[in-house]
Order: C-alpha cells, then structure tokens, then sequence
C-alpha cells in the first residue's frame, strides 16, 4: 500500500533502497506515542497526537486532562501497570461486555491502584513539551514519523520484544520468555542460515545491561552477540551487521569509568540519557558517511508502559497462538487478535523526505504497523520470499519503500553530546 | 544544518539504590534459568532470591551473563551435564557520593514534590496489595 501524502512520493521504486546495506533498530523501553511525541502535533497538524480536548476521569469522577507537564524522572514511580489485565483496563476502561469499544479511558484508574493518590494517578496522563526531548522530536520532524505504529501485545516488555525478534510471542501475554518449543526461528537465525549468509547482531549495552532476549539467543547463539561498545566500533570501522538490534541500558550502574545512567527510558529512568543515547546510535551510523548512505535506522519502543495514548488499538489478524484465561487474568482468552498501545516510532534515513508523516489506522490511505514489522522487513529486504514465518509477521506493514527519495539529502542535522 | 546540542543528564539521577523494575527482576529469573543446564530447569523455580537493589541488579545480571557464556564456550562433555550451583547473589553496591542520602533530601524528587508528603510503608494501604500483586506475577 502506497502512502497518499509522502513529500517527494513518485509512486515509483524507492531509489534509496537501492543503496541500503544495513537496518538498524533501536528499541528503547515503556513511553507511549502521546506522552513522547503527541504535542508536536500543534506543530505540524498532520501528526496524531494531542488536541488538548483529551482526559480520562479519574477516581473521584473528575476529568484528567492530558497536559504537556511531563517530567524527565519522577512522576512515575511507582512503575504504571502494563500487565496485560492492567493495559485492558486502560484501554477498555473495565468495560467486559462482549461488544466492548476501547475508549482509552481507563489509564487515571489504572495508575490510581498503584499508589492509591488521586493527584498522582492524573501525572498519567503528562506529555512532553517537544523542546525537552529535542532528539527524538527533532528525528520524528526530519525524518518518517509513524502515526500508526503499535506494540504488537497489550502487554509488557518481553512479550512485545519477542515480536521484534521473532515475529510473535509464542502465545506469552506475560514476562515469561521461557521459550523452549519456539516453531518459528529468530530473525537472527534465519539470516545466519541464509545462503549467501547473512549477518545480524544484537547490541546490548555491556554485561551489567545484558539483553533481554535471553534463553533462545544468549544461550545457543552467543555469536549473535555484542556489546554496545563494539556498535560504536563496528559503525566507525564500517563492519556493521546486515541487521542490528540495539538494546538501551536498562540499569543505572557502575562501571569502569564511574557511574553509567540507564539509557532505556524506562520509568523511572532519567529520560535525557536515553536521548543522549538514541543521539549517540545515530550519530555513530551518520559519522560514516558510507554507512550514513546504506542504513535505516528504526527508533521504537517496545510497549507504553502504562501511559496514556489516545488512538485505540486496531483490531489484527489473530496469531495461530492463544493465551488461556490463567495468562491473561481478565477471565477470557486472548487470540491476539489486537494490538497493544500506540509507541512513537521514526524511521531514519537520508533517503527519507524530511517531516515525513505515516498516516495511520482510520485514516484514508494510512498504515498500521507493529513490532512484526521489523522482522518482516528485514527478512523481505534480505531474504525475499521466507513461508515459515507466524502469521501475524506475514501480514505485517513493512516500511522499507519510505526511502523514496532520488537523490541523498544534505540537510539532515547533527547532535552535540559534548 | 544546524547541530542540535544534547543536554547531559544530571548526575543526581543515578540512583542504584532504586527498587529493581519487574523487567530487571525477570531478566535475572531468565538469566538464571538459562545459566542452569537443562536437567535442573524447573518451571517455576526462579527466582530463588530477589536482589534488593538496581546496583544489585546489574551485578547479578554480570555474574549471570559471564555465567553463560563461559558455559557456552566450554567444550561438551559427553553424557549428562554436570550440576552447576548459580553463585551467591552480590552484595549491594554503595552508592556514589552524589546520589547519597543528604544530596537526596535537600533535593527531593519530583514525585515527592508534586504529590507531597506520603504515608510510611507501614502504613501505605496500597503496599501490601501491589507487593502481593507482584509477587504473584513474579513467580510465573
């Protein structure tokens, strides 16, 4: 499906894919569309984001408006629920019926149960000002921003990662990544399997961050490995991976040179080092300048952490998996059949027209994405035609033929991190 | 183009001392799951004992990672895999200087600002709810 309304969209072969080599994602952890980028759309009014006319009620009865007064650190702790029983209640606002509607109601009465503070629950709402996170929204206005991107479960971190990297969940609504009867293999294995071969790493931050995809990687494919360190090198020296999965600094902890601020955003990480961080990868892939010519990088987030976000997640083609009433803890099964919360997501490249905006779900002509575009993506870019694959990975949006452009741009900014 | 500068991050936002996330506290149950040869795996069983601490946290998930892949550069002996104890959990780091307590109190957190004074842990009614809650969810 073509986009309607892309600058310099000539319906014709995307010229940059032509030169494209590498595809780089970085997913950080836990922000959701509206919370992170949702104010820009005062700015630019093609972007889906906040009116000022959104609220939820909160405990009392009372509306809580969303309001650009979110924090860097602070405001939420304790962590927002993003349980699969916790997301339902934020998107259906407690409402079981069969006929439910999802009204993004629900996300002041889930935090409320957090801590039990009227006051605190309404922060749930806070969004930023865009000159607080002057990396990501300066990203999201140069480059492709995805209106309609989604986490793939209303659901938590490693159930939504595993769609990154396997394409679906295995059934796991849940933390639980134990996953010994995978049927489907890693977008990692299928490239090393290739012939011609084909290369792919996961970065993770060092060995006190570690990765998040443990059992089935970490512990048959250590090959597939490194730290983010060797990132930095591997883009310097121009021996970048076909694909990279870059990992975020998921702990403030201690290293070699002091301490080491955790970098995923995660609440209640400080939000600005995962700026300075998601500044770094691309300051590190646009320093080479044939390696800034031959890669896309894609800036996701796994899953809204409990935020608030106001598009309600589309329905989806339903996973061959089902996750029995034990899992889900709402009472009912769950046949993956919707997607979870909007997260901000931007795909950059010089071959991307800059303010490219990616209409979404609803709209005439827009694009629904999810995390099991990443492997779909990637295995269409450098595998072509791949059947074993889930079946929510075989429908998934792919978002390469955003690279329209004919000629490279000149104009795209720098970051100081000094 | 113009270059965009990247404030830093205040140091006072380092805080090893912070509870560890759900995420953290799963990575470790799947690290330590995975650093155990398949014959001791049993669902279920992890974790056996909860770090206290974020610091705590990236240490253990060091030791565990190490683990691993040391285990995978091993070479296989044949017959069964021999029974691997999982080391003692680290000790809590200290804290730098700068994010000890004094610096902490003569600068509260935003949270603390915006929503005031809150009750003690004995006295939070919603403790004992959420820490149930998430035990639960823990031990899957």
């Amino acid at each position: 499906m073509r986009v309607s309304y892309l600058p310099g969209d000539t319906n014709g072969m995307p010229t940059g894919l032509d030169k494209l080599k590498h595809v780089v994602v970085l997913m950080m952890e836990n922000r959701s569309f509206d919370h992170m980028l949702g104010a820009l759309m005062a700015q630019d009014p093609r972007i889906d984001g906040l009116t000022g006319n959104e609220s939820n009620l909160d405990t009392t009865g009372a509306p809580a408006p969303a309001k650009t007064q979110a924090a860097f650190q602070g405001q939420l702790d304790p962590d927002p629920d993003h349980s699969f029983v916790g997301v339902d209640l934020q998107i259906f606002d407690g409402n079981m019926a069969p006929d439910r509607v999802a009204t993004m109601g629900g996300f002041v009465k889930s935090y409320f149960a957090e801590r039990r503070d009227v006051r605190h629950s309404r922060q749930i709402m806070y969004a930023f000002k865009p000159e607080k996170l002057p990396v990501l929204t300066t990203l999201a206005r140069e480059f492709a921003l995805f209106n309609g991107w989604f986490a793939s479960v209303p659901g938590p971190t490693l159930c939504n990662r595993a769609f990154a990297h396997y394409g679906t969940s295995f059934g796991h609504v849940d933390m639980n990544i134990f996953y010994p009867n995978t049927v489907f293999k890693s977008i990692y294995q299928r490239l090393d399997a290739a012939n011609p071969r084909k290369t792919a790493k996961i970065y993770y931050f060092d060995t006190k961050s570690s990765t998040m995809e443990v059992v089935n990687l970490l512990q048959h494919q250590p090959q597939l490995f490194g730290t983010f360190d060797q990132f930095i090198a591997d883009c310097a020296a121009g021996t970048l991976p076909d694909y990279s999965f870059i990992e975020p600094n998921y702990s403030d902890h201690d290293g070699d040179a002091g301490m080491i601020l955790a970098s995923d955003q995660h609440p209640d990480h400080d939000v600005r080092e995962g700026e300075r961080f998601i500044a770094s990868v691309y300051q590190a892939i646009k320093n080479n300048a044939a390696l800034w010519e031959s890669t896309a990088l894609l800036v996701t987030y796994d899953e809204h952490g409990g935020i608030y976000d106001h598009v309600a997640p589309p329905a989806c083609i339903p996973d061959t998996f089902v996750a029995q009433p034990a899992d889900t803890k709402t009472g009912k099964p769950f046949l993956f059949d919707r997607l979870g919360v909007r997260v901000p997501a931007i795909l950059v490249s010089p071959w991307v027209p800059k303010a490219t905006v990616v209409p979404g779900a609803g709209v005439a002509g827009g694009r629904v994405f999810e995390h099991a575009s990443i492997p779909a993506t990637v295995t269409k870019l450098f595998l072509g035609d791949y059947d074993d694959r889930s079946v929510r990975e075989k429908h998934a949006d792919t978002f390469l033929d955003l690279l329209t452009l004919d000629q490279m741009r000149a104009d795209t900014p720098d970051f100081d991190l000094s | 183009m113009a270059v965009i500068k990247v404030p830093k991050t205040p140091k006072k936002a380092f805080d090893v001392h912070r509870r560890p996330s759900a995420l953290l506290l799963g990575q470790i149950a799947h690290l330590e799951w995975a650093a155990l040869p398949a014959a001791q795996r049993k669902p279920g069983q992890l974790p056996r004992r909860r770090v206290k601490t974020e610091g705590q946290a990236a240490e253990r998930v060091a030791q565990l990672t190490t683990l691993v892949f040391a285990a995978q550069a091993a070479p296989r002996e044949p017959g069964p895999a021999a029974l691997v104890t999982l080391p003692p959990l680290p000790a809590v780091p200290a804290a730098p200087a700068a994010s000890r307590g004094p610096a902490r109190k003569a600068s509260p957190s935003p949270a603390r600002r915006v929503a005031g004074s809150r009750p003690s842990k004995k006295s939070h009614p919603s403790k004992a709810t959420r820490s149930a809650k998430t035990k639960g969810a823990r031990r899957r």
